[in-house]
């Protein structure tokens, strides 16, 4: 059926405790090394590395836009196929909307409590991380509060 | 021959040896199952980071980095992986002898050989035959978390690239199938072996006309192919408590498969004794009392 994915490329994410996802995707939005890059249809052939950050896949065939929180890994671009290999990722697919409201409540403490602690601990990774869950709610539009 | 009291105290020995059997045999089935689950769900990433090294390494632009080329060190760090418990077959044993070959290559050729150990009898065997142990990695249980694999990657970059080993091995027993599991020694540093290994064992042929050249890279290829060294080292190393793990797993379930079924095949033989010999109790009684009766 030829146009039904039209626009579209394929994305895998890979991690060494299985494939997280396998679509169509018409953009994806990675977190590079050097800052946000938006991949479609028809990108030249890259490697890049990846620091952390969401990555977005939008405009997914067949299903909602997925969003996952990456710490470092890569992305190889070629041949309309985009696979992301990373082995620390968080993500809400899967999780039940308990789940999902108990991890973001934690995220807010965390970032509610941030400028003391990276005082007291120095644990800015883990605000960082807390942030950036805060945020990746918002996206999903699964944050209690903003939905 | 037995009496049937004796004979019933080795009946219940052989049953009780069969339930503890039963259940081991039971226990290392379920986490068998669990770890295979894991080293399948594993086997695309690792395919994955395999082929991405492997594209970097073949590149005409050659890629300098500390972590490819040899160094001068003449001290070799080994990781022995073995298993905390026996009555595993012969999986502990064929790491004992990996061991040896190794003492005796290092004193063969001079090096000095330093050794990483994980699980209780291969702690046992070195301390045994007088080797010092550099690390015991007791802070996990059969498999480190990604923290704690990232720890021990870190370690050893960041003694390869100081100088202060010369080459970095594991030897465990490698998880081919359910069907084949063999003690070998993976070489780690330098990490061109360690690729080429990936590479020949990577269940997916290089399935691109691309080549190196032909992608955009970002960052720089040295810094690109260091993290990518990173990851694989980190992975690896997982892999190879893993591979153990599962191999020490499902060679148990072998072995005590068999302890079962020959406690059961005893029982069995027992329980003829013990009923032949009641019959005969039975039968010479009735003769006694036949013969009282008559006498």
């Amino acid at each position: 059926m030829v146009g039904l994915s039209a626009g579209k490329f394929r994305c895998i994410i890979q991690t060494p405790t299985g494939s997280l996802l396998d679509c169509r995707t018409g953009l994806v939005v990675l977190p590079a090394h050097d800052g946000m890059r938006g991949i479609l249809r028809n990108h030249a052939p890259m490697l890049l590395s990846l620091s952390m950050g969401i990555v977005e896949v939008k405009d997914v065939a067949g299903r909602q836009n997925a969003f996952f929180l990456v710490n470092g890994g890569f992305a190889r671009i070629s041949e309309n196929n985009l696979a992301i290999l990373t082995d620390d990722i968080t993500t809400f697919e899967g999780m039940d909307k308990k789940q999902i409201e108990d991890t973001v409540a934690k995220a807010k403490s965390l970032v509610v409590a941030g400028a003391y602690m990276t005082t007291q601990t120095g644990e800015e990774a883990n605000i960082e991380r807390a942030h950036l869950i805060a945020k990746m709610a918002r996206l999903a539009s699964l944050d209690p509060e903003h939905s | 021959m037995s009496s049937t009291r004796q004979i019933l105290n080795r009946k219940r020995a052989a049953e009780n040896i069969s339930k503890v059997t039963h259940t081991m045999e039971t226990i290392s089935a379920v986490k068998y199952r669990q770890h295979y689950g894991a080293w399948q769900q594993g086997r695309d990433f690792y395919d994955a980071l395999a082929r991405l090294a492997y594209l970097m390494l073949i590149a005409e632009h050659t890629i300098n980095h500390p972590l490819l080329t040899e160094n001068k060190s003449d001290t070799r760090a080994l990781i022995v992986i073995a298993s905390d418990r026996g009555l595993c077959g012969s999986h502990n044993t064929g790491i004992f002898r990996l061991i040896d070959t190794h003492i005796n290559l290092a004193r063969r050729f001079g090096r000095k050989l330093k050794v990483y150990a994980k699980g209780n009898r291969v702690i046992n065997y070195l301390n045994g035959r007088g080797v010092p142990i550099a690390e015991k990695y007791t802070d996990f249980d059969e498999i480190p978390s990604p923290e704690q694999a990232r720890r021990i990657g870190a370690d050893f970059s960041q003694q390869y690239i100081d100088g202060q080993i010369g080459a970095l091995s594991v030897a465990y027993t490698r998880f081919f199938s359910p069907a084949s599991q063999h003690p070998q020694t993976l070489s780690v540093f330098p990490v061109a072996e360690l690729i080429d290994d990936l590479t020949t064992r990577a269940t997916v042929i290089w399935p691109w006309e691309l080549e190196f050249e032909d992608f955009i890279v970002s960052p720089s290829p040295e810094k690109l192919f260091g993290e990518i060294v990173k990851m694989i080292v980190n992975t690896v190393l997982s892999e190879c408590f893993l591979e153990a793990a599962l191999s020490e797993h499902l060679e148990r379930v072998v072995a005590m498969r068999s302890a079962t079924d020959n406690a059961n095949e005893m029982i069995e033989d027992l329980s003829m004794d013990y009923n032949r010999a009641r019959q005969g109790k039975i039968t010479s009684d009735l003769l006694d009392i036949i013969g009282g009766t008559f006498g």
